[in-house]
């Protein structure tokens, strides 16, 4: 009936019987609608006059066996479409006007050759990449079958084409994020992600080898290094380069202050450390604190951690800080603003705040009632911990900024913030940290033999006498007790005991403090609550409660220490009129640190945001000066805290599994000598041990943000202030070539993959042998670079299996791969034998077949294999035990390099257009078309076409067809200028619909929205709507219906056939 | 055994266990696992149904849809799994720092690989099942899916290559540093277990490891007494060690000390 022929007795009939409604009886709609609805269109009937009665699926496909009863079946099947015609209302079909323009997602070949294609029609194209560059998989290759010709040879033209076609417009670094509206005016949303690198890169190189940061290589498929910024071949389209930016490293997020974490260990790992000193102290004046005194968030954070160990940042960060003396000299910053600022307090907070400030232009004097400066850092934490020098010489820095020292200058006494104000001073940081011991309801103060862990150490601090006794107790058990009680063993006492209510095993003290103190001969006593300093005049015991029970221990002392959390010493509100103090902090509103007396702020431990620590001290300074900038420029109030940024994410899968490599250990004083000694108990790393341990970093952030780019960069394209931008594009079509990702081999464990160094994969391979690969396209296995003598290609990775774990398809192309790879080597090593061991020897396309009958001549060996055992013999050679299905005999050979031919499946750039398409994967992740056979280059949703390998395994000439198949598709969709709707269309009725918002939900194609005009109810987008019915089944109040299938029709066709 | 015999005991079991009102069917033996769960699918052909059931008549029983359709064959490490997320709360000895491998049984992972709970090829099941227990897992390692060696009648009609066979996983084993081989069969239980020494003393090879039953270690992890519940004297080896280990048996050092001060 589809024929001729038939078409004219439809004529005939309808002509001479005056007929309205055609019923079909053979196929499907899918099949045959267009051919019978274009009769029906000729011969002036209604949009819906052809009904489709599907007795193949229905019926003959199904009855083979029982004919007659089949012939039966049949009849009430089209008895029943004949009923059902006869209901049939008429349905209205509207035209949609089509842009002139596509978008094009993928820019390997098949896309690129789309996107060719239209360009040369007329059509406008946005050409949409998520990789930097286009080329996609095809770049990557060295050769390609059947011609053995050069893959960038074949493809550098249309990336050149891609570049200069002024209707071609290029899109890398993007993806698409959304697409709705009909076919002809489909609205797609592309989110472009910055490169960091402007377009004035001249693409030098400088950047790259000024990076630090080393990554593998993706486009080398891992075979190489390569640097976080660069670009991944010389024809690269755009040409530009790109910084790979994958997010903050967790160590940095983790850091109070934000350092560079990573960065300063890559550098550290370059062995440029004066460069590793400079990024550690762009955020933190006191490197030195990191690598001693801080609690080091960072390594707990540590990717590496996920590994083995995390990366030892302290140790690194202690041996940079002691480089100190090999930093660049610091660039005095230029005053640029008039205005004077003061600061209250030279510790880690008041000094960071005032090399900000100075940073920022601002005249700073910081006043600090001490001798010296340093704060807490100088006064608290003992020599031995925090060498003196060090301490200079970064104080030294932060006043080589242009910053004044007023020392010896006590809040309240010589001064006070009003006269400050008055000597013109506009803004004042008070950062007056806690200078008290908190009080104990044990004792008065001032008895001999007691005191308080903060005098006791500012005392020593000061070099003032302490008589320390024989025997101390210290009373608490924080850092300052510790610090405490090791400073008593160097000043002569014989014993020390820490006395704590914690239990011995949980402490508040840093454990690495815990661990040195009791090497040095501190005892811990856990449980105990001291409540009674016993001992007339002079102290001999202290005694404490012990368990729930709450017996009574004593020890016995001449000096008792009690180390209880330091307070804030309100002495300085005398001179600071205004300011507030509740609960031992400075009142200050949280989101600017100012105080209430305006113009006066807070920060560091004494504050109400109060931190714990330096690093914390350090960050607050930072926050401060921040906060006084924002009040001195009258610029936006807004929060000073740092925002947080999306932190790197790492899947497991992506951290290699090889052999743990330890951290180095750090070195620590030895021997008996220590517990009197001053000098720094940690020894820190050399720099051979430095750098061997900034190398475990696994660089899982990409980008270090070291800036070393954007000191070498002459053409000043840095640019970090980048921001991912999204745009909407209105195009009349979309092809989808998303193309392919290679089926992981470690999913297959008994292959080895991923554990044994020579076992890699045919794109691996093909960088090996590639003249622009790693290794100039000399065969090297990895292991150690020799050339290998016996290679054996498994074939069938991943493809054919039956198992949980792989695909059940054939992925068309290995075979060929194999093939080619074979003959280079052949070809190059003769001497090389090379296995081929295949499941079936599949080549079908054209000369595929002559191609390997020649490949064999060459002397390659194919066996037809089922794979037995893969194992790693000592010298990293593999010993593979297979059976030869031709022969029935088994085989056991060692070989040198394995190569797995690993299969092909929907890639994840496919994955994610089908999640915002709304287009059907099938189980190995390709996009499913609108039919297998009649319209495979048409996916499930009108408008938009496939290419390539999304849409299924195949090799470059496929592409290629199927990509300009699909574009002659979209040409000729936009070329009618406009779009008939289909008939068979849903639509809601607006008195019935209650706007529940059910049915945009569930609809695949996005052509539902519920719109309020004053009642909320669904509108469908007929022109995109495909009449799947889906909406209908769902809608709660019956208010939707779709053309063609309303209650009468239906009804009439299961009455028929009941 | 004839194969109809075979059949019709396989159809016995299936109806006795269904008509128990127990229709799941679970072995240590992954063997009689194979055998039975095979033997439901050939008994759904007619012909060969029929033949069991002409033998099932005489004992008054009869393998129909009914049987068929219900019967389930487990694993009993299916059985476990299918508990596993209460293991933790139920575990009364540590198993921490032990390392242990797993030996796959072939008639569990190579004759129903599709129906394998988890990877046919790189099985894990029981060291999953430990996790919990803080074991080291081994995973993947060379020869894997290689079998014990012991192949019925192998070891006593080929002794030398069946033990060969035994040699080259021991080996294997051993240079994966592990405590613990553990077995889902009672058969290469046994092939391990008895010939472990004396491969070990004719190669001069050493094995520093033990071997056990999945369910043996589990019921160890569980609190178990290694004597009247799992069975540890019916070993060749000696696995005091490693019971001592795990906090199974007094340690032995404790001991000698208290009997030096006696």
């Amino acid at each position: 009936m589809c024929g001729t022929e038939g078409r004219r007795r439809i004529e005939r009939a309808v002509q001479s019987r005056g007929l309205d409604h055609i019923v079909i009886g053979a196929c499907s709609r899918r099949v045959q609608g267009p051919t019978f609805e274009r009769i029906a269109r000729e011969l002036r009937l209604g949009e819906n006059a052809v009904a489709f009665a599907n007795l193949r699926e229905g019926c003959s496909f199904v009855h083979r066996d029982e004919p007659a009863k089949a012939q039966k079946k049949a009849e009430t099947i089209l008895a029943a479409s004949v009923a059902r015609a006869a209901q049939q209302s008429d349905l209205k079909r509207s035209r949609t006007f089509l842009q002139r323009s596509a978008v094009v997602v993928g820019g390997g070949i098949g896309g690129m050759s789309a996107a060719e294609e239209l360009a040369d029609a007329g059509i406008e194209v946005h050409l949409v990449e998520r990789q930097q560059s286009l080329g996609g998989y095809m770049a990557r290759l060295s050769k390609t079958f059947p011609t053995e010709d050069c893959a960038m040879c074949s493809l550098a033209p249309r990336l050149a084409n891609a570049a200069t076609d002024s209707r071609i417009h290029v899109h890398t670094l993007s993806e698409v994020t959304a697409v709705s509206g009909p076919p002809g005016e489909l609205r797609v949303r592309v989110l472009h992600r910055p490169s960091f690198v402007s377009e004035r890169c001249v693409a030098c190189g400088r950047c790259t080898s000024a990076c630090p940061v080393e990554l593998e290589s993706d486009f080398d498929f891992g075979m190489a290094k390569r640097k976080a910024i660069g670009r991944p071949f010389a024809n690269a389209v755009p040409a530009g380069f790109v910084i790979d930016f994958r997010g903050e490293a967790p160590c940095r997020s983790a850091c109070p202050v934000h350092t560079a974490v990573q960065g300063v260990v890559a550098l550290v790992a370059q062995g440029r450390t004066g460069d590793a000193y400079e990024l550690a102290s762009r955020e933190n004046p006191f490197p030195s604190v990191c690598g001693r005194i801080c609690p080091h968030d960072c390594e707990t954070e540590c990717t590496r951690g996920r590994v083995d160990e995390a990366v030892a940042i302290a140790g690194i960060g202690r041996f940079i800080a002691d480089q100190v003396e090999s930093a660049k000299p610091v660039a005095v910053p230029t005053a640029v603003y008039s205005v004077r600022a003061a600061v209250v307090g030279a510790g880690p907070a008041g000094l960071t705040a005032a090399r900000e400030l100075a940073r920022f232009g601002y005249h700073v004097t910081v006043f600090e009632a001490q001798p010296e400066a340093g704060g807490a850092l100088r006064f608290v934490i003992p020599e031995f911990r925090l060498p003196r020098e060090l301490l200079a010489a970064e104080v030294a820095r932060v006043l080589a900024h242009g910053v004044e020292l007023k020392a010896g200058q006590r809040c309240g006494a010589d001064f006070t913030v009003d006269s400050l104000l008055a000597a013109g001073f506009q803004a004042v940081l008070l950062a007056v940290g806690l200078q008290r011991a908190g009080s104990v309801p044990l004792a008065a103060s001032g008895r001999p033999g007691l005191a308080t862990a903060v005098e006791l150490l500012r005392s020593q601090a000061l070099g003032e006498p302490i008589p320390v006794g024989r025997h101390v107790v210290v009373v608490g058990g924080g850092d300052d007790a510790f610090d405490a009680a090791r400073t008593c063993l160097r000043l002569g006492a014989e014993s020390a005991t820490v006395a704590c209510p914690e239990d011995a095993a949980e402490l508040r003290a840093e454990a690495d403090l815990v661990a040195e103190a009791l090497e040095e001969g501190v005892e811990v006593e856990g449980g105990l609550s001291a409540f009674e300093i016993v001992g007339a005049g002079a102290v001999s015991a202290v005694r404490f409660r012990k368990g729930p029970a709450g017996e009574t221990v004593e020890l016995p002392a001449d000096c008792v220490v009690l180390a209880t959390e330091r307070e804030i010493d309100e002495e300085f509100l005398s001179g600071a009129p205004g300011v507030r103090v509740v609960a031992g902090q400075i009142v200050v509103d949280r989101a600017t640190m100012m105080t209430e007396r305006p113009g006066v702020f807070a920060a560091g431990d004494a504050a109400a945001t109060g931190p714990a620590t330096p690093i914390e001290a350090i960050a607050a300074g930072r926050r401060a000066a921040r906060s006084i900038h924002n009040y001195l420029r009258g610029e936006d109030w807004a929060e000073v805290w740092e925002p947080a940024r999306p932190t790197a994410e790492v899947a497991d899968a992506d951290l290699s599994t090889g052999k743990p490599e330890w951290r180095q250990p750090m070195p620590v004083a030895a021997g008996p000598g220590r517990r009197r000694s001053w000098a720094e108990v940690r020894l820190g790393f050399t720099a051979d041990d430095a750098v061997a341990e900034a190398r475990r970093c696994v660089a899982c952030g990409g980008c270090s943000e070291c800036r070393s780019c954007e000191t070498v960069c002459p053409a000043h394209a840095i640019d970090f202030d980048q921001e991912p931008w999204e745009e909407e594009l209105t195009v009349g079509a979309m092809v989808i070539a998303t193309g392919h990702r290679e089926f992981d081999a470690r999913r297959k464990p008994p292959l080895g993959y991923g554990r044994y160094a020579n076992v890699i994969t045919q794109s691996q391979l093909a960088r090996l042998v590639s003249a622009s690969g790693p290794t100039g396209g000399e065969l090297r296995r990895p292991s150690d670079g020799a050339v290998p003598k016996r290679i054996f290609m498994l074939q069938c990775v991943g493809s054919r299996d039956q198992t949980s774990r792989g695909n059940t398809h054939c992925s068309a192309i290995c075979c060929l791969f194999a093939t080619v790879h074979a003959s280079l080597i052949k070809q190059e090593h003769p001497d090389c034998e090379v296995t081929i061991g295949y499941t079936d020897l599949r080549a079908p396309g054209k000369a595929h077949e002559e191609y390997y009958r020649l490949v064999s001549t060459r002397g390659v060996r194919y066996v037809r294999t089922r794979f037995g055992e893969l194992i790693e013999e000592p010298d990293k050679s593999l010993r593979v035990r297979f059976e030869d299905t031709v022969t029935g005999t088994k085989a056991e050979e060692l070989f040198d390099l394995v190569v797995l031919s690993v299969g092909l499946e929907g890639s994840d750039g496919t994955t994610q257009i089908a999640r915002v398409a709304g287009l059907q994967q099938d189980a190995a992740g390709f996009l499913k078309e609108y039919h297998p056979k009649l319209r495979p280059v048409d996916s499930q949703r009108a408008g938009i076409f496939l290419a390539g390998t999304a849409q299924g395994p195949k090799n470059i000439p496929d592409t290629i067809a199927q990509a300009k198949a699909a574009a002659a598709r979209v040409m000729s969709m936009l070329s009618s200028g406009f779009l008939m709707t289909p008939a068979e269309v849903a639509w809601s009725d607006p008195a019935v619909c209650i706007g529940c918002g059910v049915c945009e939900n569930v609809c695949p194609q996005g052509a539902v929205h519920v719109v309020d005009d004053g009642i909320a109810h669904a509108v469908v987008e007929s022109e995109s709507c495909r009449g799947c019915g889906i909406c209908v089944a769902e809608c709660p109040s019956g208010a939707m219906t779709l053309g063609g299938f309303s209650d009468a029709e239906i009804l009439a066709e299961v009455t028929a056939r009941a | 055994m004839p194969f109809q015999t075979t059949l019709a005991v396989a159809a016995r079991n299936a109806c006795v266990a269904v008509d128990a009102g127990h229709p799941i069917q679970s072995y240590l033996c992954s063997t009689c696992y194979a055998i039975n769960k095979k033997s439901r699918d050939v008994l759904n052909v007619p012909e060969y149904r029929r033949q069991a059931n002409e033998t099932l008549e005489k004992i008054g029983r009869r393998y129909d849809d009914r049987v068929a359709g219900t019967i389930q064959h487990r694993h009993s490490l299916e059985i476990l799994w299918s508990r596993h997320q209460q293991i933790p709360e139920l575990i009364r000895r540590r198993l921490s720092g032990i390392k242990v491998a797993t030996h796959p049984a072939c008639h569990y992972c190579k004759v129903f690989p599709d129906e394998v709970l988890g990877d046919s090829e790189n099985f894990m099941l029981p060291e999953d099942l430990l996790e919990s227990t803080g074991i080291v897992k081994t995973g993947n390692y060379a020869e894997k899916t290689t079998h014990c060696g012991a192949g019925f009648r192998q070891i006593f009609v080929n002794p030398s290559l069946s033990l060969a066979v035994t040699r080259e996983k021991l080996k294997r084993l051993a240079a994966e540093k592990i405590d613990v081989l553990v077995h889902m069969c009672p058969n290469c239980s046994v092939q391990f277990d008895r010939y472990h020494d004396a491969i070990s003393e004719s190669s001069g090879e050493e094995y520093p490891f033990v071997h056990l039953h999945v369910q043996q270690l589990v019921a160890l992890a569980l609190g178990a007494d290694p004597d009247t519940v799992c069975g540890v004297e019916s070993h060749s080896q000696d696995l005091e060690p490693i019971l001592e280990r795990i906090g199974a048996r007094p340690r032995r050092s404790a001991t000698a000390q208290a009997e030096g001060s006696d």
